[in-house]
């Protein structure tokens, strides 16, 4: 059974087609990359499926459940969370605060919230910071931080959005790090992504998408091969070259 | 019921009245459009330039009319320097803090004029624009007829620096995207005390020509404070012709409202009309919201 | 602050409040405290939507008016203790809250402030050309028999500083509880960031009533107490603009989102208020509202968290 089906989402805003009939289909255990060009509809994408942005037309299916045009708070409670592109933390809040709202969505125990709140900290690696007021964090922290609240909802699916845009080398490392260890907890991953070495090695498989539709889906290998992918991201270039010749 | 003659009397003396509250709405638009900023002083602004004409009268016996350009030279610096000592102070500030700063402000000048001025009610007697004109049957005063002349004229203005002058056009992008007009060389610390400065000139314009027929006291400017916002919400935030249209249509229900249901309502009225726009038609009539 | 360290300086504080009318025993100083309280109390109600979820709001005096003007009502024409008046007009102040809550919470920031200014200002003006609620006149409570179920004492203020204590107290107590639960987490979320709240599973709206409708209880048996205290009402008194923005300044002021900011808010203000009445009232009101200007003008300006954000800073200097 198909953990989340999206079928022919389409989304328009008065004229500019942002998803264009895209389908979708994710498993139990994956982790999906979702790559393209700057305004291909990624974000798009992610605010659609998680009932931020309602749809033009399509369906949404979350473990065979229809949940196209929920609002996105039930769609959490649902088991699906998502990261933001531009973090939105608590920032004057501590970072276990921060955690804990996250962790309200499964109880109403502040006791139990906490309890949880830490538990997740821990598995995050944050758990040294816990007292600090998230607007004085690091970048890398934010990240992590934006991270640990969703994953703290208990979802099934956790939709993270350039969770490692602007980050050094080790800092990626460990993010990519992380992703795993979320999966190896049971949670299936979908990533925008603009960094191909990080996207390639986690994906089980990459979907592309292209001025609001999807050109390519498969292996990380086969995509990055792909003509039309080669051509979505490096265009005019390649056709400017291929014409000298 | 009422004769045709006195309806078109109100409907004349709502539309005068109108046009300024028109000129002050859009001191207060050129504010709240180009920094978000709620101006909550704005009725106090011109509470003090009505002032400045009353003492500038009751001194040095200078006519409202001559004391105008004062009053507008006196208010641009007051918009300014409240800009630099407040206003720049409190950009990033959360929220609460933007509210209550120029309300407070607002609440400080008020009782300030009650202390120092009383809570008398004053009048400018006999200033140079007096008595009434005729135009067929109806009576308009002259002070108010002049007055919305002015304010038509000084909305003109307005509109022609912004939209054809340099320095407008950098307002107008200072307003919209603040980043990418400082990449660009404009000064938006100088744009933020521009816009104020004017902003609060207008006030000045409005308040002297009001000191020629209107009760001055240091509560006068409250219930000018709470049109303007009516009147910029209406209009369509962004806007200032839309501010501007609507200060006249706000004009124009207060005094019919005041006519046809009960003077004690004409303000509720008012509120009503915010409410019903905020509510249904966020973008105002002509807003880019 | 060690927990045991902060139960002993509560005790002490209790028992200071507890002692003082029976020390202070002249009608003066039990007033002024008896204000304190109450004013404290509506900064506490007020904290709830404008401190903790972050909706400024600009009419409580709404509220107020209505615990006020729904016991006295209730009192004179259907001869209802004021106790039951003041549950009753919590509940009418309660519904209120939902039915202006539906369309305002649409709101953003300045226009929902401004909303609800035009709804207490409406509001007073409809009060004041009401005859059957006594318009400008207002309304004269009748005099009864000293007693705690008349909730009405004309030889001694004592009973009034007493109830006051413990309606603060109670509102303590809610908010305390608040704080640390699902509740006030979700409250400082919404605060916080909307759209980062939603995406965690918080029904904002729904979140947003429960802040409003709590707010607005506690400041309508304010207004309840305040009616049954002065034995006088009319809609200048208990609807004026002016009362909303006290009330917002007394959270502000000492801390907003904080569980004693309120408190130390009114410390400060209501002794000011009162002195300065006393002893420069001479150049008609509002002398008073000088001061509180300026100091609305200096805490927006230099520390929005208030006294307690001054006071953790300080503490956060020593500790680096």
């Amino acid at each position: 059974m198909a953990l989340l089906e999206v079928k022919q989402l389409t989304k328009n805003f008065g004229g500019l087609m942002a998803n264009d009939h895209i389908d979708l289909e994710l498993q139990e255990g994956e982790i999906v990359g979702l790559i393209g060009p700057n305004g291909a509809g990624k974000t798009t994408l992610f605010n659609c499926i998680a009932g931020f942005y309602p749809l033009t037309s399509g369906t949404v299916k979350f473990k065979r459940e229809d949940i196209t045009g929920l609002p996105s708070n039930t769609i959490c409670f649902k088991g699906i969370a998502r990261t933001f592109q531009i973090v939105r933390v608590f920032k004057d809040l501590p970072v276990l605060d921060n955690v804990m709202v996250g962790a309200f969505n499964r109880t109403s125990s502040a006791g139990q919230a906490r309890k949880k709140a830490l538990e997740v900290l821990d598995f995050c690696g944050l758990t040294g910071k816990k007292a600090k007021l998230a607007g004085g964090l690091t970048i890398a922290d934010k990240k992590r931080l934006e991270v640990a609240k969703a994953f703290a909802t208990e979802p099934k699916l956790l939709m993270l959005d350039e969770a490692m845009a602007g980050l050094n080398q080790t800092e990626t490392a460990e993010a990519v790090e992380l992703v795993k260890k979320i999966r190896q907890a049971g949670t299936t991953i979908l990533l925008v992504e603009h960094v191909m070495e990080v996207v390639m090695p986690i994906s089980n498989r990459v979907v592309v998408l292209e001025y609001g539709k999807k050109i390519a889906e498969g292996l990380p290998d086969k995509v990055i091969h792909n003509e039309e992918v080669i051509k979505a991201y490096l265009g005019d270039k390649y056709h400017a070259s291929r014409r000298a010749h | 019921m009422y004769s045709s003659e006195i309806i078109w009397q109100t409907i004349l003396s709502g539309i005068l009245m109108g046009c300024i509250y028109a000129l002050v709405a859009v001191g207060l638009c050129l504010i709240w459009g180009l920094m978000e900023i709620v101006n909550f002083a704005h009725g106090e602004f011109l509470m003090l330039a009505m002032f400045t004409a009353f003492w500038g009268f009751s001194l040095y016996h200078l006519d409202p009319l001559l004391s105008l350009p004062f009053c507008m030279i006196i208010l641009f610096l007051i918009g300014v320097a409240t800009y630099f000592i407040i206003i720049k102070k409190i950009i990033k500030a959360p929220f609460l803090a933007q509210i209550l700063a120029t309300f407070g402000l607002g609440i400080f000048l008020r009782y300030l004029a009650q202390f120092m001025w009383s809570p008398d009610f004053r009048t400018i007697k006999n200033p140079i624009l007096a008595g009434n004109i005729y135009l067929g049957g109806i009576s308009l005063g002259v002070p108010q007829f002049t007055a919305s002349l002015i304010c038509i004229a000084t909305f003109i203005i307005i509109y022609l620096f912004i939209n054809r002058t340099e320095v407008g056009s950098a307002l107008l992008a200072t307003s919209e995207d603040r980043e990418a007009a400082s990449l660009m060389g404009i000064n938006s610390d100088k744009m933020f005390a521009l816009g104020w400065g004017i902003g609060a000139a207008c006030l000045g314009v409005a308040g002297a020509l009001m000191s020629n027929f209107y009760y001055i006291f240091p509560e006068v400017g409250f219930s000018f404070s709470l049109i303007a916002y009516v009147a910029v919400a209406l209009g369509g935030f962004g806007s200032i012709p839309g501010s501007f249209v609507a200060g006249i249509i706000i004009g124009l229900v207060e005094f019919l409202s005041g006519l046809f249901i009960a003077p004690a309502f004409k303000y509720a009225f008012v509120f009503l009309i915010y409410l019903l726009v905020v509510f249904i038609r966020p973008q105002g009539l002509w807003g880019r919201y | 602050m060690g927990s045991n360290k902060k139960y002993i300086w509560l005790v002490l504080g209790a028992a200071i409040f507890l002692i003082y009318p029976l020390i202070f025993t002249l009608p003066f100083p039990r007033h002024v405290v008896i204000m304190i309280f109450l004013y404290a109390t509506l900064g506490l109600a007020w904290n709830m939507i404008g401190g903790y979820a972050g909706q400024i709001s600009l009419g409580h005096a709404l509220f107020f008016g209505i615990g006020a003007y729904s016991s006295t009502l209730m009192l004179m024409k259907l001869g209802v203790s004021p106790w039951a008046g003041m549950l009753a007009g919590g509940c009418i102040s309660v519904i209120v809250s939902f039915i202006i809550g539906y369309p305002c919470f649409k709101l953003a920031g300045h226009y929902f402030a401004i909303a609800t200014i035009a709804i207490g200002e409406i509001t007073q003006v409809w009060m004041l050309n009401w005859d059957w609620a006594g318009a400008a006149v207002g309304l004269t409570l009748p005099i009864l028999p000293e007693s705690l179920i008349n909730l009405e004492f004309h030889s001694t203020k004592l009973p009034y500083y007493y109830i006051a204590f413990f309606l603060l107290i109670l509102a303590l107590l809610i908010t305390t509880g608040i704080d640390r639960s699902k509740l006030g987490y979700y409250f400082k979320a919404i605060k916080g960031d909307l759209e980062g709240a939603r995406s965690l599973g918080i029904h904002v709206t729904k979140y947003k009533f429960y802040a409003l409708a709590l707010s607005a209880f506690f400041t309508s048996i304010c207004g309840s107490f305040y009616a049954q205290y002065v034995l006088f009402i009319d809609p200048d008194s208990v609807f004026p603009l002016m009362l909303s923005v006290v009330v917002c300044l007394v959270a502000t002021l000492g801390g907003v989102g904080t569980i004693w900011g309120p408190v130390i808010g009114a410390f400060i203000l209501i002794p000011i208020s009162e002195f300065t009445r006393i002893y420069l009232g001479g150049g008609g009101k509002g002398t008073d509202l000088i001061i509180y200007g300026l100091l609305i003008i200096v805490i927006s300006v230099y520390q929005p968290f208030g006294v307690i954000g001054i006071a953790k800073r300080f503490r956060k200097k020593e500790s680096e």
